[in-house]
């Protein structure tokens, strides 16, 4: 009972607070939050007599709050619905609705609204039974007041924790906050709860059983409540002091306190007060072996108790009119009131399980709906990090995408561009090489056949056919022929390695030598390197050592003739004979011959040598560089 | 009596042929036609002991001609016609059948001697076509191929660089006629292993 009693003080005490926090703050408002404003004091002043016209209010007021989105608004009206629904036992509502306050209360980036609602959530806890969950919702609204520095919502919370440890019988950290509430209070202006923190601390005492210690306490409760004028403070304090001086055995001091409660409890007037009125002048004297006085207030608080069926009230004075008996020698009675007693007790102890079993319920109900909103929270928070992923992958897939088209369009161009150059290049190579050819069949073919068409001509004007003429014939078409096979051979792509040359040149050279009766000497070098020599370089340098050796063979009269090939860094071609060297005043200066022979030097780079003796006969040796030949 | 056949398309070289083999009596004329097509049939009916036949034919070339009757005459000796030594279809011809070739520009004398050095088994060898031989027998190493042997690789290898027949004979210290002799065989082993080369790029293709 007295648990029951400043329990709904202090939460009553919080719904309190906040209505006048808003409406003085806030009323500077347009008229729709004076609206709600006002729809919400209509309820608070309903609330004392019914709670469903509170509700109808408070509820009207939410609506018009979500409506205009005044999220302040919408968080009071939340915060007193929650507080009906509380009182009616609707705790599975009102955990919702307070859960729904908290993120809602978080848009608003107010520590102080934040607090509020988390400390609703916790305060719902409490009626939950669920005293871990509700420690927890309050230490984390006493983290944003102290952020926020409010004293009097922290002396609250203080408040609220000292009332909830003991549940889990912690009375030493309920002490520690009741003494930080009462110390923020006794500075404070809210007397209310200076007066409600004070009740706490004794009743936190008298758990563990210090009733000396709690009685200073209430008596000073008892005083600050009357100067303030607090009916339902007076009636609770006073009833509170009663029963410690019953616990400490001061019973004599108990009738004057029963006077002054009853008194208290008249002035509130209720139903349920007469009844603790009644009985705390029936205890009174009963413990004052005054029987017959205390039957009499017993038979008066009884007869409040059923008018409102307050069970635990009834049971108390059944057990209390069963004691009396007994003490009045009354067994009958006696034992007919224990009886009264044992069956109110049994329906109590009925109702709570009842009470405790939809508890449970309602706690497993909002326990898997809990879980709900976590899993829905955590898949959509999976969701949302998902599609984030999604994003980020489709966006570097798109940024890939792109980087390697523009790195595909520029090589192809880089290709094409290189492709275009070496194409280029090849035609312009070709386009002089088709030069070159047809310059060597031009000087070499075309002459010799214009030669033999000049001879044909002679022939067929002059009668009578000369030997020599037609020899002639023979000879200029088996040369052009000759030169034709050498530019065929020059031309052919398979033909332009170093080793093919030198061994053309020894074998047409060793054919002409022979041919002509002289030994030839030459062994071809037996590690040639891998070079290319292009067909102008292989053309060159065939011609150049064919026309040494033919020299060789037409004038020098020797009987040996060899050739001999070094390769270094260049290729160096050496023809010497064993005849008699030629006489350099014979040869005409611009001889076509020579003429021919240096060019065909300085095209190739290279340079000659010529060593002429009358004793060893002549060796023409000439170097062709081979760097950047090599492969 | 040596039994000739002549396919060539330009006729003042076929009549100076025809005209040079009928000098000679122990050379018979068998026919003389300008090209592959009229010749295929009468090759095949006359299987002369030599066929003298040019490159460049209108139509039908010479090589595909050998190819063609190669097998229905097993007693010919294909010789093939051509201006230039170093042309690529020389090498071509020889690998298809042709166990020697003559040069246009060759002295008449010169080709009798030719003829006659066929028939009695010598082949010409530039050293073009020495290293390609070379080549095609190092490429072509596979068992069921016939090797060549040491003497005909050491003659290939001297050809190659350049050495007259003379000139290989004396560094190996053999006659010029075995020389020839080798040269021969050396075409005989060419043609069979590129037959067992076509024959393989047919039935191989399962």
């Amino acid at each position: 009972m007295v648990k029951n009693k400043w329990f709904f003080l202090l939460i009553f005490g919080i719904c309190y607070a906040q209505n006048n926090k808003i409406i003085n703050s806030e009323s500077s408002l347009k008229n729709d939050s004076l609206k709600i404003k006002s729809l919400l004091k209509i309820g608070q002043k309903f609330e004392e007599k019914s709670n469903d016209s509170a509700l109808y209010y408070y509820l009207k007021a939410n609506n018009l709050a979500k409506n205009t989105r005044w999220i302040e608004g919408e968080l009071s009206s939340i915060s007193n619905i929650t507080a009906i629904y509380n009182i009616e036992g609707q705790y599975n509502k009102s955990l919702q609705l307070n859960l729904y306050s908290v993120a809602l209360a978080k848009k608003t980036n107010d520590y102080l609204w934040i607090g509020r609602c988390l400390a609703n959530v916790g305060t719902t806890y409490i009626y939950l039974n669920n005293y871990q969950k509700a420690i927890e919702y309050n230490l984390k609204a006493l983290k944003l007041f102290e952020k926020s520095n409010n004293k009097d919502f922290l002396a609250r919370m203080y408040a609220n924790l000292a009332i909830i440890y003991p549940r889990i019988e912690q009375y030493q950290k309920a002490l520690l906050y009741i003494d930080k509430a009462i110390l923020l209070n006794e500075k404070g202006f809210a007397t209310d709860n200076y007066i409600a923190s004070l009740n706490t601390k004794a009743n936190i005492l008298c758990y563990l059983k210090k009733y000396n210690e709690a009685m200073p306490l209430y008596l000073k409760g008892l005083e600050t409540a009357k100067k303030q004028g607090d009916k339902y403070q007076l009636a609770v304090f006073s009833n509170n002091i009663l029963d410690t001086y019953k616990l400490l055995g001061k019973y004599s001091k108990m009738i004057s306190v029963a006077q002054n409660h009853f008194n208290y409890c008249k002035d509130y007037g209720t139903n349920e007060m007469y009844s603790s009125g009644y009985k705390g002048l029936a205890e009174a004297y009963f413990y004052n072996k005054k029987n017959q006085e205390a039957q009499v207030f017993a038979d008066k608080s009884l007869h409040y108790a059923l008018k409102d069926t307050i069970l635990e009230e009834m049971k108390f004075i059944y057990e209390l009119k069963s004691k009396i008996s007994f003490s009045l020698g009354d067994l009958k009675n006696g034992n007919y009131f224990f009886d009264k007693a044992k069956s109110i007790d049994s329906q109590l102890v009925n109702d709570d399980i009842i009470k405790n079993t939809q508890e449970l319920e309602a706690k497993y109900e909002t326990e898997k709906k809990e879980l709900k909103i976590k899993n829905l929270t955590h898949e959509s928070e999976i969701q949302k990090y998902k599609s984030k992923q999604k994003l980020w992958i489709i966006f570097s897939l798109i940024i890939g995408i792109i980087g390697i088209t523009i790195f595909t369009y520029l090589q192809y161009k880089n290709y094409q561009n290189k492709k275009k150059f070496i194409l280029q290049e090849k035609q312009l190579a070709i386009a002089e090489e088709r030069i070159r050819i047809a310059n060597d069949m031009h000087d070499d073919v075309g002459a010799g056949l214009s030669r033999i068409r000049y001879i044909s001509t002679i022939l067929k004007n002059n009668e009578g056919i000369k030997n020599s003429e037609i020899e002639k014939i023979i000879s200029l078409s088996d040369e052009a022929v000759e030169k034709m096979n050498e530019i065929i051979w020059a031309l052919n792509q398979g033909n332009q390695k170093l080793d093919e040359l030198i061994y053309y040149i020894r074998s047409q050279c060793s054919e002409m030598v022979h041919n002509a009766s002289i030994e030839f000497i030459c062994e071809p070098p037996t590690n040639i390197p891998n070079v290319i020599f292009g067909w102008k370089e292989n053309r060159n340098t065939y011609l150049l050592a064919k026309e040494a050796v033919n020299n060789a063979i037409k004038h020098s009269k020797a009987t040996i003739i060899s050739i001999h090939f070094e390769i270094s860094n260049d290729l160096k071609i050496t023809i010497s004979d064993n005849g008699i060297g030629y006489n350099p005043e014979k040869i005409r200066k611009g001889s076509n011959g020579l003429k021919n022979f240096n060019k065909r030097i300085e095209t190739l780079e290279g340079s000659l040598n010529i060593t002429n003796s009358t004793d060893n006969g002549v060796t023409v040796s000439f170097t062709i560089p081979l760097h950047n030949k090599f492969r | 009596m040596i039994t000739i056949c002549i396919i060539e398309d330009l006729p003042e070289i076929r009549g100076s042929l025809e005209q040079l083999i009928n000098n000679q009596d122990n050379l018979k004329l068998l026919f003389a036609v300008d090209n592959a097509e009229e010749g295929i049939p009468l090759l095949q009916e006359n299987n002369p002991d030599i066929a003298i036949i040019d490159i460049n034919l209108p139509g039908i070339n010479g090589i595909d001609c050998i190819r063609k009757v190669k097998d229905n005459c097993p007693n010919t000796q294909f010789m093939i016609f051509t201006i230039y030594e170093n042309d690529e279809k020389v090498f071509d011809a020889l690998a298809a059948g042709a166990s020697g070739y003559m040069l246009k520009k060759t002295p008449s004398d010169k080709m009798i001697e030719a003829i006659i050095d066929l028939n009695n088994g010598g082949s010409p060898m530039s050293g073009q076509i020495a290293r390609k031989v070379i080549n095609f027998f190092n490429e072509k190493k596979k068992p069921t191929h016939e090797a060549l042997t040491k003497k005909e690789n050491e003659i290939l290898l001297l050809l190659s660089k350049g050495f007259l027949y003379k000139e290989v004979a004396h560094k190996l210290g053999i006659t010029i006629g075995t020389v020839t002799q080798h040269i021969h065989n050396i075409y005989e082993k060419l043609h069979v292993n590129n037959k067992t080369e076509a024959i393989n790029l047919v039935y191989g293709k399962k």
